[in-house]
């Protein structure tokens, strides 16, 4: 259907990055901070490492991995948001907040990804 | 309603964003392999970002749209948590202990040296 390599790779990616990245402005936008923690930045990292995770451990086309997986979710997800906005924290003097942020983020999403990967298994 | 104009502006600014953020991502990642490719992509990303945000601050060379576009955009879409989370789930423990530390500090090292770059940039100008 698709060309697994080359241009219409590419295309589906970019497409996928495309809907990923509005998606996540449109969501993590409308989440407040919650006592100083930038919540929308982890509402949508945890989201896309879930669903991520549940698509990594089960089987699917090829041409998904590309639009889905790497394009949609990728972008959906972020690093630099929350590489920024905890270097803020610290800026801030707020460094209670930069390590929960820290904590929070990747404690959540690897339990997500856990989560995901048991319920696949059961 | 203008305002909501203004707001698919921004969405539609953010997606094309996305789009080159997130070819960029593969390519490199194709050519840098592994945790290594992802590591690479979050801290280039985490720099420039930085060097985005403070430059609205102490620059202002990018304007609010450029800010959308290559920040909340290509930045984000370049810059992945997902990869990052399930690849260092389905590392042994110590690798993975690694991988999240050679992250987080590589991230957040590039932010600095991105403000650093806007600062020594602001100084100058005068």
């Amino acid at each position: 259907m698709f060309p697994t390599s080359g241009i219409g790779e590419l295309f589906l990616i970019g497409t996928g990055g495309f809907i990923g990245a509005s998606l996540r402005y449109t969501i993590s936008s409308r989440v407040p901070k919650i006592q100083n923690i930038p919540a929308g930045t982890l509402t949508v990292n945890l989201l896309g490492s879930i669903v991520l995770a549940l698509l990594t451990f089960s089987s699917e086309p090829e041409s998904v991995v590309y639009l889905v997986n790497i394009g949609m979710l990728g972008s959906f997800t972020t690093f630099s948001t929350f590489a920024y906005e905890t270097f803020r924290l610290l800026e801030d003097g707020q460094n209670i907040s930069f390590f929960l942020n820290i904590f929070l983020n990747v404690m959540l999403c690897l339990l997500g990804v856990s989560i995901a990967y048991l319920a696949l298994m059961l | 309603m203008p305002s909501q104009d203004k707001e698919i502006d921004k969405i539609f600014l953010i997606g094309a964003g996305g789009f080159l953020g997130a070819v960029c991502r593969f390519l490199l990642c194709e050519l840098v392999e592994g945790q290594l490719g992802i590591l690479s992509v979050n801290v280039i990303g985490s720099f420039m970002l930085g060097m985005i945000m403070y430059d609205t601050e102490y620059l202002g060379f990018i304007g609010p749209k450029g800010k959308i576009a290559f920040g909340t955009g290509f930045m984000g879409a370049f810059t992945t948590f997902s990869t990052f989370a399930v690849q260092s789930f389905s590392l042994p423990f110590i690798p993975a202990l690694g991988n999240i530390s050679a992250n987080i500090f590589l991230t957040l090292t590039g932010v600095f040296f991105g403000r650093s770059v806007i600062k020594a940039l602001s100084s100058r100008e005068i």
